[in-house]
């Protein structure tokens, strides 16, 4: 069965690289024995695949060579180091400049040179007094405290022992009084 | 642990010696302006020296061929950018190539050791279509086999061997001199 003009011609490249299953080879080669300008195609596509085939690969220059050596060995390095320095002065370096803007225009404000400017200052530090509370009377007050809570729970017992009414006495009292004897 | 892996790669140093010639004249083939190929392919190898201490890094069994084949990949990725750029100014009407200016038959009896004729080759294979150029660019002047064009351009079997078949038929007839391509209306 004999192909199209149209198929034939995009089957070239494969027939004339022998990609093509032999029946359709064969097809192809039909239709180019029968179409002439299917077969002046090919002959192009042969010529033009020669001529290709022939084309030398062009030379580069020594320099620029040695740019792509370099650039293929050391951007990355010089490059990696630069994008390190700049993301250093971003993180570590904008945060130094702003504490050291602010110790310097408000030095009370930054607590780490508030102490610095303290320690400098010798004379002040004897004005500070540390004050132990027990030594100056608290003790005794918990003294006090402390009997009046163990009096307290010398009375806290139940209702009935702390001299409420007894057992007897509230069956006296509130279940006879009302007739509600309990069953036995 | 810390213990320093083997890379299996070859060196950088004799794939970029015995590459630079061939992915040049890629960028050559592709780009319209000459002026702006160097910079380009030092781009090129400036990216392909991350990738490869990348694949050092992670201790990659590369071969020679697909060491080739991934620079060429960082290449192509390159190029289509690059002409998506210009593409843009074609747009605007900025770029003034004269595409269309043959008349010549190179084809019958032109001798193609002639440099001037070469330059007029060269010139006719800038004219094609850039998704037409690249197959025949790498799989007929830089030798590459099918399969390996075929993972360079990221193209599946069919698109790349029609691709391939009907640039090799357009640059056919801008040799023959033919202002209109029979191939482009025959194929498409």
């Amino acid at each position: 069965m004999a192909i199209s003009k149209f198929f034939c011609q995009n089957l070239l490249s494969d027939y004339v690289e022998k990609l093509l299953p032999a029946a359709r080879q064969s097809e192809v080669k039909q239709c180019l024995e029968q179409y002439p300008d299917c077969r002046e195609m090919y002959q192009d596509l042969v010529s033009t695949l020669r001529l290709l085939e022939g084309l030398p690969v062009r030379d580069i220059s020594n320099d620029v060579a040695v740019r792509i050596m370099e650039a293929s060995e050391g951007a990355r390095s010089r490059k990696s180091l630069s994008a390190r320095a700049a993301q250093v002065a971003v993180f570590a370096g904008v945060p130094l400049a702003v504490l050291l803007g602010l110790s310097v225009l408000y030095p009370k404000s930054v607590p780490v040179v508030s102490r610095m400017l303290a320690s400098t200052s010798g004379g002040e530090a004897g004005n500070f007094l540390r004050y132990y509370p027990l030594y100056h009377g608290a003790a005794d007050i918990l003294d006090a405290q402390g009997a009046v809570i163990e009096q307290a729970e010398n009375f806290s017992g139940s209702v009935w022992e702390e001299g409420g009414l007894s057992a007897e006495e509230f069956e006296r009292t509130f279940q006879l009084q009302s007739g509600n004897v309990p069953e036995k | 642990m810390g213990e320093k892996t083997e890379s299996r790669l070859p060196e950088l140093r004799e794939v970029v010696k015995e590459q630079d010639r061939r992915v040049y004249n890629f960028c050559e083939y592709m780009l319209y302006d000459p002026a702006l190929v160097a910079p380009l392919v030092i781009n090129i190898f400036a990216e392909f020296g991350k990738v490869y201490r990348r694949l050092e890094s992670h201790a990659a069994e590369y071969s020679d061929s697909e060491l080739k084949i991934r620079l060429f990949q960082v290449a192509w990725t390159f190029i289509q950018r690059h002409l998506a750029a210009q593409e843009h100014n074609l747009h605007v009407g900025r770029d003034t190539r004269d595409l269309k200016d043959f008349g010549r038959d190179l084809l019958a009896g032109a001798n193609a050791e002639d440099t001037h004729v070469r330059e007029q080759i060269f010139q006719r294979i800038l004219s094609l279509d850039a998704d037409l150029r690249a197959p025949v660019v790498l799989r007929d002047i830089l030798k590459f086999d099918d399969e390996q064009t075929m993972q360079i351009l990221g193209m599946r079997w069919g698109v790349y061997r029609h691709r391939l078949n009907r640039g090799r038929l357009d640059f056919a007839n801008f040799l023959r001199g033919r202002l209109v391509s029979r191939s482009s209306e025959a194929t498409t």
